[in-house]
């Protein structure tokens, strides 16, 4: 059975216990599991053991014995009552596990915002408002969540912590989460959130709280340094273009940012344009208006909050910078030299 | 099937005036208003239905070999196609199959039968019921040819294509996003609502109007119990998914704002709305189920059911329950943590009604006869899989570990479990058992248990895997997932396959029963319900004499007659008939 425990940690039904709610669902999980297993015993041995011994005999097609009584008003409250005093004891174990889980511990004072939308999650430490697209934890530290949709609902699902959130639009949903174990763990969305609902995972990674601190205190500096390009390809992931264009030439929900800019693109109207700087200006905030050929018209419009002019036009200069179309011309630098800063900037 | 076929391969003809053979042509079949006919006419439409979904579970089952998305075309269009087809797989399964199969076909055709009387109490709305379906239905079909063929051929469907909002239709996702299919597919399962409604009615009307002198409330076959449970169901809760499925089009088409919250509206308030109805409709799906095992089980222990007066109420009971669990499928959708805890209590009391019918089956068989003919294999493979389904509910309805459950493939085994394994096993088990009642010929024993037996196996390993999938985090409705699962999901294919192949088994089986089955005996399973007291197939009006009704599981009564492989009593209608002769 090594296929089954292979990557999940030492238990056989759970993953790795990796926050503080992970101990309390577990023992509930565990109550369950060995109450449930021994009703499924008793009901599949009784009724195995029944099949057997009172099985019609070979060559026999008469009647079965007579006389049975046709019910036992005690026997069977027994297994009424038996059964809801368990279910009441589950009830609680339940309840009690959950509450630590629904209430926020007074005095948290990290907060992180996560924004959900389609296929991407976003992550914004504050105060500083630094964003990323993993989500970055110190151990042992009570940080306080707030989950925000912009579009549809999403759910904020990390096994390794037993913890999963529907992040609903048009409300704020605080919850707070403390990481108990060093390492990567998966980001799950787990609400149907369209098309690429099952690309719409991001990593979470715990750190030691010193080494988070100097994490993120370093990227921040880092970034103040970022020319056009290498704050575009930050941008490319972090706003989520990256869950639908490739930068390797590969399609996906959308073409390639890789050769596209100076390309020319023909539409379903039968018109066709070069995917220029304006061009992309105007398709961003509104790219329902004319469908490219060979894609659905997927791609929703990007407001002017939640993509500004600013960085558009650095999403576009790195759009040119990957790009064998693009006019060299002297305000765009070459990429080869913007690529080691934007790589020192992923911690792991 | 004529009665004078010359066939050598049939040795018996079937009784000569029969409700199949009573009318000839097409139009006596669709104007009929004869319930049996009806019953025949819904069991074609919800096994076409059946055969689809089944199809759809197949390719879903085949995509997910691989982590990546397998099917032509560009990824998205790849991931569309499998988001279409999970989509209408649980929805045509949902709509089509589970809800209506056991009380269309198999409540339509028995209960009158069981009642000693000649029909439902309106023959003509029964009919009704059916076109609704039948409506109903082809909206679905225009989403899955719309839908499918587009993503899969890249046609344009003229007024757009496309349903990927899983049978839920969640807001705003259906309301905002999605493909148009959204508008004829709620159309769809609002017209076949009332197709369920208006059987409902039909069926509490017929109960309390149609019953046999003798057959007081208490003496009614358990079977009709579930089904009056069922209908108090479908009268309460499907008009308010009807409801609710209309203000989903209003918000979509119309942009009303109640759902929507870039309108103003509330994503939850929707969810409230859907699982009011959608929860008791699970009950739909199993009561009718629980009724089938207590007249399988009592019939084949060759014993009385014991704890009549448990079951009935606890069926009851459930459909009580039932309107008070809704907000379980909530509790990590922004439901405040009272209301969380309200529902997970209320949810556990639903454990209670349904563990007493487990307990009181296992009594029945204790001390009895048992004969391990195929209705009775699938009804023992039912106690396994509703034990096992009903016994992972408690992992859902308890608030912790549902946080970390629900959502994945965990829920998906567990509702299969219930909704599959069990729902399907009883309505195996009851066409089995019904099947010569029906149509007057008996199947292949030996081939009906060999089937079964893979239809269990296969189910087992294609949904057991599901709960370790799901408890080790793998999310439902991924088209593609992580390659750390790819154990369990082609683990879980190969069962499928093995599961398709019992149920193309059974085909085989019905099909090879109504061209060259042996003639049945009237009462070829020994039971004392009503039914068996008529011949096999009924005449058009069920009974030549009101048969007069006495305890339904007084099953001793009957002996057995090797001459005919059939059960003989006195109470018969021939032998009730030939006593009122002498009488006079």
């Amino acid at each position: 059975m090594t296929p089954l425990l292979a990557d999940f940690g030492d238990s056989f039904w759970l993953p790795t216990r990796a926050s503080t709610y992970a101990r309390g669902v577990d023992s509930v999980f565990a109550f369950i599991l060995w109450l449930s297993v021994f009703f499924f015993v008793l009901v599949v041995l009784l009724m195995v053991v029944f099949v057997v011994r009172y099985r019609q005999r070979r060559g026999a097609k008469g009647q079965g014995p007579a006389g049975r009584a046709s019910h036992n008003t005690a026997l069977e409250l027994t297994w009424t009552i038996i059964p809801t005093i368990l279910v009441v004891i589950i009830f609680l174990l339940g309840h009690r596990a959950y509450v630590r889980m629904a209430m926020l511990p007074p005095g948290i004072t990290d907060e992180i915002d996560v924004t959900a939308s389609t296929w991407n999650w976003l992550f914004t430490y504050q105060p500083s408002g630094y964003e990323s697209s993993e989500l970055h934890l110190p151990l042992g530290v009570p940080i306080r969540l707030v989950l925000r949709s912009n579009d549809v609902i999403h759910g904020f699902f990390i096994p390794d912590f037993r913890f999963k959130k529907d992040v609903v639009p048009g409300r704020e949903t605080v919850v707070s989460i403390t990481a108990t174990k060093l390492g990567t763990f998966d980001l799950y969305c787990s609400q149907y959130c369209g098309t690429q609902h099952s690309t719409m995972l991001a990593s979470v990674i715990v750190h030691d709280p010193d080494d988070y601190q100097r994490w993120l205190k370093r990227s921040i500096e880092e970034e103040k340094n970022f020319d056009p390009v290498a704050a575009g390809r930050l941008l490319y992931q972090r706003r989520g273009c990256a869950q639908c264009h490739t930068v390797d030439g590969s399609t996906l929900a959308g073409p390639s940012f890789r050769d596209l800019f100076g390309s020319t693109q023909r539409f379903t109207d039968g018109s066709s344009a070069v995917i220029d700087e304006p061009f992309i200006r105007q398709f961003v905030r509104s790219p329902q208006a004319r469908i490219p050929v060979g894609f659905e018209p997927l791609m929703q419009p990007f407001t002017l909050d939640a993509l500004s002019e600013k960085d558009l036009s650095a999403i576009v200069a790195y759009m040119r910078s990957i790009s064998a179309h693009a006019p060299r011309d002297a305000a765009t630098r070459p990429s080869t030299t913007t690529r080691p800063a934007a790589t020192t900037l992923r911690p792991d | 099937m004529s009665s004078h076929a010359s066939h050598p391969a049939i040795p018996q003809p079937l009784a000569e005036d029969s409700y199949l053979t009573h009318e000839r042509g097409i139009l006596s079949w669709l104007l009929t208003r004869d319930h049996k006919r009806i019953a025949i006419l819904y069991m074609i439409a919800i096994l076409a239905a059946f055969l689809i979904g089944g199809i759809f579970a197949i390719m879903l089952r085949t995509a997910l070999l691989t982590p990546r998305s397998i099917f032509a075309g560009t990824p998205a269009r790849s991931f569309d196609l499998y988001n279409n087809m999970f989509t209408l797989h649980g929805a045509v399964m949902i709509f089509m199959f589970v809800i209506p199969a056991i009380p269309a076909i198999l409540g339509n055709f028995v209960l009158p039968l069981m009642l000693g009387a000649k029909d439902v109490a309106f023959p003509r709305l029964n009919l009704l019921s059916w076109y609704l379906y039948i409506i109903g239905g082809l909206f679905f079909l225009y989403v899955l040819f719309s839908g499918v063929v587009h993503t899969a051929f890249g046609w344009n469907w003229p007024g757009g294509w496309g349903l990927d909002t899983g049978w839920t239709f969640y807001t705003p996702y259906s309301t905002s996003r999605s493909g148009s299919g959204v508008v004829p597919a709620t159309l769809g399962a609002f017209i076949m609502g009332f197709s369920s409604i208006l059987t409902g009615v039909n069926f509490l009307a017929t109960m309390h109007t149609l019953r046999p002198k003798g057959m007081t409330w208490l003496k009614m076959p358990l079977f009709l119990w579930a089904l009056y449970a069922t209908a108090v169901i479908q009268i309460l809760a499907t008009p308010v998914l009807g409801i609710t499925l209309l203000l989903l089009v209003a918000e979509r088409l119309l942009h009303v704002g109640i759902f929507d919250p870039a309108l103003g509206g509330d994503p939850i308030l929707y969810q409230h709305f859907f699982w009011f109805y959608s929860h008791p409709a699970v009950y739909i799906m199993i009561l009718p189920a629980m009724g089938i095992m207590s007249e399988l089980i009592s019939t084949f222990s060759r014993k009385h059911i014991f704890g009549y007066n448990f079951i009935a109420y606890s069926s009851i009971a459930i459909a009580m329950f039932s309107f008070l669990v809704w907000g379980h499928h909530m509790f990590v959708s922004g439901q405040s943590p009272l209301a969380n805890a309200i529902f997970s209590l209320l949810t556990f009391s639903v454990a209670i009604p349904s563990a007493i019918k487990v307990f009181n089956w296992l009594a029945t068989m204790h001390g009895g006869s048992i004969r391990l003919r195929t209705p009775m294999v699938y009804a023992l493979g039912f106690i396994v899989l509703f034990t096992l389904g009903g016994l992972t509910g408690l992992f859902l309805g308890s608030l912790a570990t549902d946080v970390h459950l629900t959502n994945t493939y965990f829920i998906v085994a567990h509702f299969h479990y219930v909704m599959m394994g069990s729902t399907l096993f009883a309505f195996l088990g009851g066409m089995y058992y019904w099947w010569p009642k029906m149509f007057g010929r008996m199947f292949s024993d030996r081939w009906g248990v060999i089937s079964a037996v893979l239809i269990f196996i296969g189910f087992n390993l294609t949904f057991f895997i599901q709960f370790l999938a799901g408890t080790k985090g793998m999310p439902r409705r991924y088209a593609t997932y992580p390659a750390k699962y790819t154990f369990y999901q082609q683990f879980s294919t190969i069962g499928s396959y093995i599961l398709a192949a019992g149920l193309v088994m059974v085909a085989i089986n019905w099909l090879h029963s109504l061209l060259r089955g042996r003639k049945a005996a009237d009462n070829p399973w020994g039971s004392n319900t009503l039914e068996w007291r008529t011949t096999s197939p009924p005449p058009r009006d069920n009974f030549a004499t009101a048969p007069l009704a006495d305890d339904p599981y007084d099953v001793e009564s009957w002996s057995y007659d090797p001459a005919i492989d059939g059960w003989v009593s006195e109470k018969t209608d021939a032998a009730v008939a030939r006593k009122m002769t002498n009488d006079e």
